[in-house]
């Protein structure tokens, strides 16, 4: 059965015919044109693809509403060419069921079925920028998420910052304020906070440093420095259980350019991979 | 093994499949009620019209500024027409990249189109596909609405002697803004929707 669901996923593709196209002033091989048709060019055309909701100047003049099964075909292909052909190619059994399962959970032919929307929740952009931190080159990774209202105004807010310099020393157990200092008006407080180092020895146990509140105060204290962004992904979460992490690929891909699927991911929850993989606080 | 390589090349080289049958499983989520001043989804399709207009004059002017056969006051007056296609000269940039190098390259909006002015070189040809890309359309919260158009070039550079001497692809990403102006008309105020470009990145892709 799920042979003859590719079968029919391929006679639908050989059914497509590229939209005509040509250069102004100048020749393009058909290879070029169809790489530039095929090219996922933003992410908004990532989702539209994703969902096979874009609009074809091939089919639009379909006139035959087509069948719930056949759709979900259309739309099996569309995630397969969403695929880093390069990775993906090549990739092993295990890999192939990863993609399998993930399709099989997302394309459903019934309510059950993951669309994306750009006003959804739970979809990041990870932006990776050049950074100097006291003096040395170092690289600095922010996370940015679309913030919208509900009459979809939105902004890209920073939610998450990742560096390994975004952190404080780590506790020391061996330091703490004896259960007496109250008696001598907490006299120790000012020896034990003269070494800044531990300072964080002496805050209350569970005491975590946000690493977002340490890059607004070390860039504003001018210790931080950011220069030009080096590079951008998005990680998708909004299928429960998975995480879609997408890059942007260049011609150097042999059958696929743009924005693609890198990755795919099971999670064993969502809150938990925003928390140790982004840097995100919970809530947001 | 081998057959999953057949079977991605098969569905890989075949085409991209893009349906238009997707509109009835939940497209009508896209559309919202806009405020009185805010633009419809109607509003913004034409709008997209209006932005792909002045992306592929954006083309034409940027392949005669570097066409060394163009007439010369023809090439000059195209820099001043495509600056002002954008919307803040001043603060307005490029960004190139390149394939080959890590160095990123910015010039002002003005610089960007001078520099391509002056290439050293017996002929530059700058062609384009004829068709632009745009982005979806999203408002902020200064209420703007925002998009981004892709263009892609081919550019050929010629010696003196006709020879072929150097050729790029390179995508060109610009900042598309729509924005609510205030115009004043005799001694009325009315409220116009322009359409204004912004910063470009460009990308070597071969």
């Amino acid at each position: 059965m799920r042979n003859c669901k590719y079968v029919l996923a391929l006679a639908l593709l050989i059914s497509y015919i590229p939209a005509k196209a040509q250069w102004i002033g100048g020749q393009i091989s058909p290879r070029e044109q169809q790489a530039f048709e095929q090219r996922v060019k933003e992410i908004g055309q990532f989702m539209q693809r994703f969902n096979n909701y874009e609009q074809s100047k091939s089919l639009s003049a379909a006139t035959v509403p087509l069948a719930d099964s056949v759709k979900q075909l259309q739309r099996t292909s569309s995630i397969l060419h969403l695929l880093d052909f390069n990775k993906y190619s090549q990739s092993g059994v295990e890999e192939q069921e990863k993609v399998r399962s993930f399709i099989a959970q997302v394309n459903t032919n019934d309510e059950q079925a993951v669309y994306l929307d750009f006003y959804d929740d739970n979809w990041y952009a990870k932006v990776t920028l050049e950074a100097v931190f006291k003096g040395d080159a170092k690289e600095l990774a922010l996370v940015l998420k679309n913030e919208s209202t509900a009459d979809k105004v939105s902004k890209w807010v920073i939610v998450g910052a990742v560096a390994d310099y975004l952190k404080l020393p780590a506790a020391d157990p061996q330091l703490f304020l004896p259960p007496n200092s109250d008696g001598t008006n907490f006299l120790r407080l000012a020896d034990a906070l003269e070494a800044p180092q531990q300072a964080t020895s002496y805050a209350y146990t569970g005491f975590e440093v946000d690493a977002l509140t340490l890059f607004f105060v070390y860039l504003q204290s001018g210790i931080l420095q950011t220069g030009r962004v080096k590079n951008v992904n998005f990680h998708f979460l909004q299928i429960e259980g998975w995480v879609m992490t997408v890059e942007e690929f260049n011609e150097t891909q042999q059958y696929s350019s743009g924005w693609l699927i890198s990755s795919l991911e099971p999670i064993s929850d969502r809150a938990t991979y925003k928390y140790t993989q982004l840097n995100i606080r919970p809530g947001q | 093994m081998k057959t999953t390589t057949i079977f991605f090349l098969c569905i890989l080289s075949l085409g991209f499949i893009s349906p238009s049958v997707g509109q009835n499983l939940g497209m009508n989520k896209l559309h919202v009620e806009k405020k009185a001043n805010n633009l419809s989804d109607k509003d913004l399709d034409a709008f997209k019209d209006k932005v792909l207009k002045k992306v592929n004059l954006l083309t034409v002017y940027i392949s005669n500024i570097a066409n060394k056969k163009a007439d010369d006051q023809l090439r000059r007056d195209n820099i001043t027409q495509a600056v002002n296609l954008f919307q803040d000269k001043n603060n307005t940039y490029v960004e190139v990249s390149s394939k080959t190098s890590s160095t990123v390259r910015k010039y002002s909006i003005n610089q960007y189109f001078r520099r391509l002015y002056a290439v050293d070189a017996g002929q530059v040809k700058i062609t384009f596909y004829e068709v632009a890309h745009l982005s979806d359309f999203h408002q902020a919260p200064d209420g703007k609405y925002y998009g981004t158009a892709h263009i892609y070039q081919l550019y050929e550079k010629y010696d003196y002697e006709g020879s072929l001497v150097y050729t790029d692809r390179t995508i060109k990403k610009i900042d598309v803004t729509i924005d609510n102006l205030v115009k004043k008309v005799g001694d009325q105020e009315i409220s116009v929707w322009d359409v204004k470009l912004g910063n470009i990145k460009v990308e070597e892709t071969k």
